[in-house]
């Protein structure tokens, strides 16, 4: 927060004059706003994705009747699902029922503040980010529980003690395999254990140690246990408890529940690539700098020559790009399959070259006159968007595994599920820590 | 103070979503364990018993499609042949192989099912979309043949109704070649899953003992490691000039008798039926197709008991004819009435999940255990 504001008192020199609590208020609301949205977004999103990878999965279609191929699908189930009945059963216990999906969107929504977009891109980079992650999470077992037992429902006060059991158990080897993390980075803040993870993939915490390669397994199995999601989504285990813990919720509240649980994909597997994965760091290029291949890049692109051969290069790729834009447009108005599109079976190369070429041209365009602000430009961009790039690309990777296994793996059963925690993972995630001890003791 | 727990009385069904229909389960659970589990039936009770007595013979038929209606060609079969044996009536050669063509290509679409739910209530969801997919393909078959895709009444007395149209044996066998493969695909996707086998061997074991004394049939016998098959032991049809192996269960796999040897009794099954359907399509004589009987069929006073193998086991027909056009009684024997009456005694001690395991093993199917 505070990297932030100074950084906006550096671009901007008005909101220097409006002093620092102001700013930082304005920025807090933004900051929340942004949020609240990008989680809205993520879980609709991964509504929509799940429903492809189970379509994929399924041998069927998945949603492609709404917007383009069916994108806006979780829209319209918003919009479908605000506008239904909210029935509160009589004997449910209401101010409890009515809050226990808030709670629990709650610590999905907490646990966004601390997840990097970038080096300098999170909102309160924490000193206990870990800590205060692993925290926000527990919120999730007292929403659960609440639920289960505010429905007055006997199905879904089993889900609830399911959940509880579970999650409380596989929050051990959890933060276990976390403090592996927090030993070797020497710190808790989530920035901090990005930065230490720099110089390249043989440096990224995953392949620091056997131990730590281990670690990672056990981080991502617990948290998907954590988050409910198959093979561990014996709370709302369709085939025996009917719903689990939402049987009794309808309309939104349900929708609620289910906001929470895909936002709490994009969590998981936002920390296990802040932990494991490198978060924001990119393969061969310091992001923190521009490094000498963009200042090269730079200075041969600010040369006149090479400009204007560009620019008539540009030119007329861009017309033939323009063209099969329109034979896109063409093909998604009719609604055709992307990949079988005219388009794309005649033109995909024309395509690439020419939206490559169509915003080289115009960022040339923009080159001469913005030439003065050529460093802050660059620097958005390699501070920004690359990292928030590549930090979302292996979030996203990740969080396929979990739908693909969701789509693919049985259920454990409830006896099994905990003996899969505590007599395997917890003693694993032991000895994971105390080794990862000895190595570092070994080697450094 | 000494630490207690009560008991919660819990209600499983009609409406759960493990039921397989229009089932109910009364359970007495402390927390996760069962101490007693009632099945409570005849939520589909339709009374097919007392509609045939109000029917001409040849007007119940469509009644059997009802009451397996994942294994409508089988129960059609099994009806046929009571009141074919009860009336003396000839089935041309043409039509017993077709015969039992179409009841083989069900018994494999009822186990895609059967398999198929299965994975699902053990929590897997997408062997279930797989396995509907290959039995859309003989739902095609099968409408091809008679109109229908569900609800067949396609078998008569004397025959069959409709001749194989053109080109039916190729299509089958292109059918078969597709799907021989896929039941190696089910197996390495879902049948040696780790997980699947955690949760099923070991579960619910029917001794052989406890098998025989609640009169299981079927492949839930098998599983138990009993050889019995009504297709070997008493052939009726053709199944006699067939070659085919009965699928025991074995203890190869687990515990013989547990809900992972029932599942792997119907994998079994299905492969054999595929030799079969292959020894229909190289055999299938030429000839007429139906024998022609009376409008108004007339059945010598008598009594009659007729069982075939239907997927869910034996499927036996009970007649009591007083002469005339109706039957004074019939009396049906399903398969899936047995196995819910040994759900009780397994029942106890087992743990909701295992419940559910244990239900979707013996593969029950609601409208036949009510009629």
């Amino acid at each position: 927060m505070e990297n932030l504001v100074n950084d906006l008192f550096g671009q901007f020199a008005f909101l220097q004059k409006l002093g620092y609590v102001p700013t930082a208020a304005i920025v807090m609301l933004a900051c929340g706003l942004v949020v609240l949205n990008f989680f809205g977004l993520m879980s609709g999103l991964f509504t929509f994705f799940e429903r492809k990878v189970a379509g994929w999965t399924n041998s069927r279609r998945g949603p492609n009747r709404v917007g383009p191929y069916g994108l806006v699908q979780f829209m319209a189930d918003g919009v479908k699902l605000i506008l239904k009945e909210d029935i509160i059963p009589a004997a449910a216990d209401r101010s409890i029922f009515k809050f226990a999906p808030y709670l629990l969107l709650l610590g999905t929504a907490l646990s966004f503040v601390v997840i990097p977009f970038g080096p300098k891109w999170i909102i309160g980079d924490l000193n206990v980010g870990v800590l205060y992650l692993l925290a926000t999470g527990s919120f999730t077992v007292v929403g659960l529980i609440m639920a289960g037992w505010a429905s007055s429902n006997k199905w879904a006060l089993l889900g609830g003690m399911r959940s509880a059991a579970q999650i409380v158990s596989y929050e051990i080897p959890n933060a276990l395999a976390i403090l592996v993390v927090v030993l070797t980075a020497g710190t808790m803040s989530m920035q901090g254990i990005i930065r230490a993870q720099a110089g390249g993939i043989d440096h990224w915490f995953l392949f620091n140690s056997p131990f730590s390669f281990l670690a990672f397994f056990i981080y991502f199995i617990s948290a998907i246990a954590e988050i409910n999601r198959v093979p561990f989504d014996i709370p709302e285990a369709e085939s025996e408890l009917v719903a689990g813990y939402n049987i009794e919720y309808s309309a939104m509240r349900f929708g609620v529940f289910f906001a929470a649980e895909f936002g709490n994909i994009y969590v998981i597997c936002a920390v296990a690539v802040t932990c494991f994965l490198g978060g924001w760091q990119v393969p061969l290029l310091d992001v923190g700098d521009l490094g000498p291949v963009g200042r090269g890049l730079g200075n041969f692109l600010g040369r006149g020559e090479v400009l204007i051969l560009m620019f008539v290069v540009a030119l007329g790729i861009g017309i033939l790009a323009w063209k099969a834009l329109r034979a896109f447009v063409w093909d998604v108005r009719r609604k055709r399959a992307f990949f079988g599109s005219r388009f794309v079976r005649f033109h995909s190369e024309l395509l690439v070259l020419g939206l490559l070429f169509t915003g080289g041209a115009l960022a040339l365009a923009l080159h001469l006159p913005l030439r003065a602000h050529l460093p802050t430009i660059y620097r958005l961009i390699f501070q920004y968007l690359v990292p928030f790039l590549v930090f979302f690309a292996k979030a996203m990777l990740l969080s396929f595994v979990v739908l693909w296994w969701r789509w693919t793996l049985p259920r454990l059963r409830v006896d099994q599920l905990m003996g899969v925690c505590w007599k395997y993972l917890i003693p694993i995630g032991f000895a994971c820590l105390v080794g990862q001890g000895f190595w570092m003791w070994l080697f450094s | 103070m000494p630490i207690t727990t009560e008991t919660m009385v819990l209600n499983m069904g009609p409406h759960h979503p493990s039921t397989h229909g229009v089932l109910r389960f009364i359970l007495r659970t402390d927390g996760e364990v069962i101490h007693m589990c009632r099945p409570d039936i005849g939520y589909l009770h339709r009374g097919l018993e007392k509609i045939a007595e109000q029917l001409p013979y040849a007007q119940f038929m469509p009644y059997t499609d009802r009451l397996d209606y994942l294994a409508a060609m089988n129960c059609n079969l099994g009806y046929a042949i009571t009141v074919e044996q009860a009336a003396d009536i000839e089935v041309p050669p043409r039509a017993e192989y077709i015969r039992v063509l179409v009841a083989e290509l069900n018994r494999i679409i009822s186990h895609l099912i059967s398999v198929g739910t299965f994975a699902m209530d053990i929590g897997a969801v997408t062997p279930f979309t797989h396995t509907i997919r290959e039995r859309e393909r003989v739902n095609d078959l099968f409408e091809e043949l008679c109109g229908a895709r569900l609800t067949y009444n396609y078998i008569r007395f004397g025959g069959v109704v409709f001749d194989l149209p053109d080109g039916f044996l190729n299509r089958l066998s292109q059918f078969l070649d597709y799907f021989e493969p896929r039941l190696e695909q089910y197996n390495r996707f879902i049948s040696k899953n780790k997980i699947f086998k955690e949760r099923l061997v070991g579960v619910a074991v029917i001794s052989q003992q406890q098998a025989l004394d609640y009169a299981l049939v079927g492949p839930n016998l098998r599983a138990s490691g009993i050889d019995w098959d009504l297709r070997r032991d008493e052939p009726y049809s053709v199944y006699g000039d067939l070659e085919f192996d009965v699928s025991v269960g074995t203890s190869k796999f687990g515990v013989l008798g547990d809900c992972y040897t029932r599942y792997w009794v119907r994998i079994w099954e299905m492969e054999q039926s595929v030799r079969i359907l292959r020894q229909c399509i190289a055999k299938m004589p030429e000839g007429p197709y139906l024998n022609k009987t009376k409008r108004k069929l007339k059945v010598e006073p008598g009594e009659i008991y007729v069982r075939t193998e239907a997927p869910r086991g034996e499927l036996g027909f009970y007649l009591i004819s007083h002469g005339g056009i109706r039957p004074h009684r019939l009396r049906i024997r399903t398969g899936s009435f047995s196995a819910m009456s040994i759900v009780e005694e397994l029942g106890s001690g087992l743990m909701v999940a295992d419940l559910v395991a244990l239900i979707a093993s013996l593969d029950v199917v609601a409208p036949e255990v009510d009629r």
